[in-house]
């Protein structure tokens, strides 16, 4: 079995603006670093207040794991990640193994998650993910 | 015979996945931040705190391939050339981060301290593949240092292939 190998890193995160609604896409917010053409985004990691208490932007992550899901979606809008549960991506509850892709450039701002449940969740809060990425 | 599909090839050929076995033929160092009440080792919130350099860690001599933060449950002492410090509890370093920079201050990467300790990733190593690097651009920093005094310090277990 095969695990992620970290290149290149950035943490991204997706903000609950206003009080918790499920079938609010919650759109992530824009990365500019991560928009370059030879940018190959072939893994990620979710991360709850059990990883990472506070964002570097300063936001309270999510304690509640159960009730969120992300899409991703590449340059070409094809949503290649659908509706993934958030607490199977990160990474302590895998037995360390890491969200691995099939390489491919995304655009971020595209890419959302939704909450299929609000319970336990705040306004102001953050669903983040650590991307990892390389340059070809 | 064993069959490996093409995508796994491509990945593993570009260095983005590699098997989950041990680390064989890889060189391990400890490092260490012995946290201090005043100077560059003080734990300030937002504040970077950078390593010093290494005349191991050098991108011209060596890949890390991998690192690991040692929490309190993993080994509760550092014994540093600045006297003995206790490790950084799993729960406070939910509030750092560790920040790898390259010669120009890019940030190559910047992971959550916990998202780096053994114990809670099922003993699944964090393999990495940094062969461009300049250690002492690389740094931490607390969100928030109230857990956090000069009784601390941050321990760091470093694995790295010679090129």
């Amino acid at each position: 079995m095969n695990n992620l190998i970290i290149k290149r890193s950035q943490i991204v995160e997706a903000v609950i603006n206003g009080a918790p609604a499920t079938g609010v896409r919650y759109y992530f917010t824009d990365i500019p670093n991560l928009a370059a053409n030879n940018l190959r985004l072939y893994g990620l990691e979710g991360f709850s207040s059990t990883q990472l208490a506070t964002t570097p932007t300063g936001y309270t992550t999510v304690s509640t794991t159960t009730g969120i899901v992300v899409t991703l979606r590449d340059t070409n809008k094809v949503e290649f990640l659908y509706q993934m549960p958030f607490y199977t991506t990160i990474r302590a509850n895998n037995y360390g193994a890491y969200t691995i892709l099939q390489p491919r450039t995304i655009n971020l701002t595209d890419c959302y998650v939704t909450l299929t449940n609000t319970a336990g969740l705040s306004a102001s809060q953050s669903v983040a993910f650590n991307l990892y990425y390389d340059l070809v | 015979m064993q069959v490996v599909s093409p995508l796994v090839e491509k990945m593993t050929e570009k260095r983005w996945i590699r098997p989950t076995q041990g680390r064989q033929g890889e060189n391990l160092k400890s490092v260490y931040l012995p946290f201090t009440t005043t100077g560059i080792y003080s734990v300030l919130t937002g504040k970077s705190i950078y390593f010093q350099p290494d005349s191991t860690l050098t991108s011209d001599k060596v890949v890390i391939t991998g690192i690991e933060f040692v929490d309190f449950a993993t080994n509760n002492t550092i014994n540093s050339n600045n006297g003995d410090r206790t490790t950084i509890a799993a729960t406070e370093a939910t509030l750092g981060y560790f920040v790898l920079s390259n010669s120009k201050r890019e940030i190559i990467a910047q992971i959550p301290l916990a998202c780096l300790i053994l114990r809670l990733n099922g003993g699944r190593p964090t393999f990495t593949y940094w062969d461009d690097f300049q250690w002492e651009n690389c740094s931490i920093y607390f969100s928030n240092s109230a857990g956090t005094s000069a009784a601390n310090g941050a321990w760091f277990k470093v694995f790295y292939t010679t090129k």
